[in-house]
């Protein structure tokens, strides 16, 4: 699978934006904020998150709304809210392309969930974020998983293809924050609880992999050779500061 | 302290509702148990009573109240040929629930439910998320099968019937083919509403398609249409009772950030005023027929308090299994 | 929510002095463009000119008082990706008018042969769906919106159909090479704004503070063989008739112009997925 791709500060008229693209998910995200929050849903001691995910084909349904559901706690966690008291950061998020199942004629509407797209949309933002300067508490990361059952045992896929999700037993999305805590986990499917087990294993090595020094070699198996997406971001946000700085 | 200031129980409750659930789930006096503001201990919930049938009209349907959370669930099967579905496939024997749309559910929060659902205006937020919670549970637990909703026609044999040929022939010859199907509306509908509505809704649901029961339906390729008698009708292979269990954390800070102790509380099945003091809420669906426990789906977000773990470990599971009994016994009627 | 601020007094002398000098603020002459850049996405249907346009298609019923049309709709959405000004789901009045301009631009002149997606009269039909989401705008919103969504629609393919007695097959894109629409002309924007007290300063492709200073504005919508779809000028300062004759020269050489950097950009996509030239062996294979 193609390494993720990220175009900083790409919209002129937004604080931050960015689009991030993995897995056949294009995403771009433009934050705005913190601007003054309307007088009817202000809160006094905190800001407001408002996040609002965009379909790339058709107007946002009741899957979209669970999505932002999962999303708005997710960055609120995240966002240093305390400081910035009666306003609200706004979180758009525009789905550009989600990839497609060439054997399946989708339909226009989905209303169910789509697991997939949540680790695209979460790294969208946090990028968007980032590029916006909005002070946050720690950074995240999420990755979805399937689990299909095979005659050979069961196998646990890292990023999974549409194809795959639609033939796997179950699917799970879990989201870590760079301090290794779980903030998202999104499940769906039949699994027992030693799949469980395994589950959050595995993701927990896939989204903090490599944050401490010297375990590269324990790290076999689960596409150990890319790096991982924090550290990804790390670098194109280094890539853009350095950039910017260029004039000095 | 709060006799001295002269504030009864309640207007403590009103005016400074975190201190006043922190207060009572960290009693000063070492001899009071933990309890919660609406006195249940933090893992305790409210016990699940279940009404089937309740509704005449509908094909199926169930009444589930935990505590001052009441829910009715009316399904209703209507018919659609399939020469009137638009993406209509015969070779499509997989997916046919979610192309065609054959589950439908809606959920209405009323008015009078709860003080903040006011008349009028589209859904709010919290319906939709909801109806797209019970829609994607219902496609991935699998809970029905599609040949239940299948209305299947015999074509008449091209073969000119001879003079003697008795019925019998007619019907052993031609292919047989699916006419139509039935389409699922299931409609949720809150009556009384406090905290936690996706467990009562999903039990409700769960238990209205145990109760439904679709007439006998056939083509009729005369009249072009479906033709249903109410002579003995044909319930749903509901296998499965799968069951969701939702609980809040409720870290006893104001703010989202964590006491530095770590320190925090579950609450299981919470109530509105539980609801909006805490952010994290985590939801699992277990399945226990049969002995085995099966996970459908776990739902957590909101915060990072509940480990990877906790969520893991055994007690929480247990505690699932445990609340699983309690509401298949409910639905089922029967002691498991 | 926030209001968009306006132009201070000094930016606004500043500028109408300049462009009655025949100056612009970013250089370009008053006659000139900024640089159109069109990229195709992986899929068919999706052209981004900082404005994305996704093209969809799924069959439904017709509408029961055209039976022989299949349904062909353009949404546009301004969100709060472009300014925070602009609030989901309360459209303002740009967004408004730049819905209207697209209807009658390429749904009403016909560019789309409705007649060509039903399936079963009266049955079954394709419903050709484009969004158009606006990620960010700095002035002359509908000349680019126009423009991807022509460009969206041609790049588009639907699904391949068979008909075999009443039963309607839609192959999925693993089974059969999905096709293009019928598309009968290809309609662009091009818009002037117009300066000056007497209104005979005419200035294309302008910016948004431009934009805000202008006295009048008017579009034309028109293909590459000079047939014009619509004009109009929604208010404004009067102008004078034959310097919107003058405009709609230029805006047919513009819309030449339009036609060719699409025809380049269609072409060169059609090459990168064609690979090896296999695409016109699958397609033959296909048509059994």
């Amino acid at each position: 699978m193609a390494p993720p791709a990220a175009e900083l500060s790409h919209l002129p008229k937004a604080d931050g934006s960015a689009n991030f693209s993995f897995g056949g998910y294009t995403i771009t995200a433009a934050v705005n904020g913190p601007v003054e929050a309307q007088r009817r849903d202000e809160n006094p001691f905190e800001a407001l998150v408002d996040v609002n995910v965009r379909p790339a084909a058709g107007v946002g349904g009741t899957a979209e709304r669970q999505l932002e559901a999962i999303l708005q706690p997710a960055l609120r966690h995240l966002i240093a809210i305390r400081n910035f008291p009666r306003c609200v950061v706004q979180v758009t998020l525009q789905v550009m392309e989600a990839p497609e199942n060439a054997y399946v004629n989708s339909k226009v509407m989905q209303p169910r969930l789509n697991l997939g797209i949540i680790p695209s949309l979460l790294h969208a933002a946090m990028l968007g974020l980032l590029t916006a300067a909005i002070p946050l508490n720690t950074v995240a990361s999420a990755t979805c998983l399937a689990i299909t059952n095979a005659t050979a045992g069961t196998t646990i896929k890292v990023d999974p293809s549409p194809t795959e999700i639609d033939q796997a037993t179950s699917v799970h999305v879990l989201g870590f924050t760079a301090g290794r805590d779980l903030l998202i986990a999104e499940s769906e499917g039949s699994f027992t609880a030693e799949e469980w087990d395994r589950v959050l294993q595995t993701a927990e090595n896939v989204c903090c992999r490599g944050q401490e020094t010297g375990n590269d070699a324990e790290m076999g198996g689960y596409g150990a050779e890319s790096e991982n997406v924090l550290q990804f971001m790390r670098s194109v946000l280094e890539a853009k500061a350095a950039e910017s700085l260029h004039w000095r | 302290m709060a006799a001295e200031a002269g504030l009864s129980r309640s207007t403590f409750a009103k005016l400074s509702p975190h201190p006043y659930l922190l207060a009572n789930l960290e009693p000063s006096s070492d001899s009071a148990a933990p309890t919660r503001s609406n006195g249940r201990a933090p893992f305790e919930v409210r016990k699940p009573t279940v009404n089937l049938s309740s509704l005449s009209h509908a094909h199926g349907s169930a009444l589930v109240r935990t505590g001052d959370t009441t829910v009715i669930c009316g399904i209703r099967g209507e018919t659609i040929l399939t020469e009137h579905i638009p993406n209509y496939r015969a070779s499509n024997t997989q997916t046919e629930l979610s192309d065609y749309d054959l589950l439908v559910p809606n959920i209405e929060l009323a008015t009078g439910s709860a003080p903040q659902f006011l008349p009028g205006g589209p859904p709010t937020t919290l319906a939709q998320t909801l109806s797209t919670r019970i829609y994607s549970l219902l496609h991935s637990s699998k809970l029905l099968r599609a040949e239940d909703l299948r209305i299947w026609h015999k074509r008449a044999a091209d073969v000119p019937i001879p003079a003697d040929g008795e019925e019998v022939m007619e019907e052993s010859d031609g292919e047989k083919y699916v006419a139509a199907y039935w389409v699922l509306y299931i409609d949720i509908f809150f009556i009384s509403f406090d905290g936690n509505p996706f467990d009562a809704a999903w039990a409700a649901t769960v238990a209205a398609l145990r109760d439904t029961k679709l007439p006998q339906a056939r083509y009729d390729p005369d009249r072009e249409m479906i033709l249903c008698s109410r002579k003995d009708p044909r319930p749903l292979t509901v296998a499965s009772i799968p069951i969701a269990c939702t609980a809040v954390i409720f870290t006893g800070k104001e703010t989202k950030d964590q006491a530095p102790d770590g320190k925090f509380w579950l609450l299981a099945d919470p109530d509105t005023l539980e609801e909006s003091l805490c952010n994290e809420t985590v939801t699992i669906v277990v399945d226990c027929a049969g002995g085995s426990r099966r996970i459908l789906s776990i739902s957590k977000h909101g915060g990072t308090a509940m480990t990877a773990k906790l969520l893991g470990s055994k007690d929480f599971l247990d505690w699932a299994s445990k609340r699983w009994e309690d509401f298949a016994s409910a639905i089922t009627g029967t002691r498991l | 929510m926030p209001r968009e601020a306006e132009p201070s007094l000094s930016e606004r002398t500043f500028t109408l002095q300049a462009i009655s000098e025949g100056l612009r603020l970013d250089g370009r002459k008053l006659d000139e463009f900024r640089r159109l850049e069109l990229s195709f996405g992986d899929e068919y249907g999706v052209a981004d000119v900082k404005v994305l346009a996704k093209v969809s298609a799924e069959v439904t019923v017709p509408f029961t008082d055209r039976p022989f049309d299949g349904i062909f709709q353009i949404t546009s959405e301004l969100g709060p990706m472009v300014a925070p000004s602009y609030e989901v789901n309360r459209p303002t009045e740009t967004e408004v008018l730049l819905a209207r301009l697209l209807e009658k631009t390429i749904r009403r002149s016909g560019a789309l042969d409705t007649e060509s997606l039903c399936l079963v009269a009266g049955q079954k039909c394709w419903s050709v769906r484009v969004d158009l989401h606006v990620l960010s705008a700095d002035g002359n919103l509908i000349d680019s919106a126009c423009f991807a969504v022509v460009a969206a629609l041609r790049h588009f393919r639907k699904p391949d159909t068979s008909i075999e007695g009443e039963t309607l097959t839609v192959y999925t894109p693993a089974e059969r090479e999905p096709v293009p629409l019928s598309w009968l002309h290809s309609p662009f924007c091009a818009t002037f704004d117009f300066f000056g007290d007497e209104g005979d300063i005419v200035v294309v492709d302008t910016t948004w503070l431009e934009e805000q200073l202008r006295v009048a504005s008017c579009t034309f919508s028109l293909n590459k063989h000079g047939e014009i779809c619509q004009i109009s000028k929604l208010g404004g300062r009067p102008i004078e008739a034959t310097l919107v004759i003058q405009c709609a020269q230029m805006a047919l050489a513009k819309v030449k112009e339009f036609t060719d950097l699409l025809d380049a950009k269609l072409a060169e996509d059609a090459k990168r997925r064609d690979k090896g030239g296999l695409m016109a062996e699958l397609s033959a294979e296909n048509e059994r």
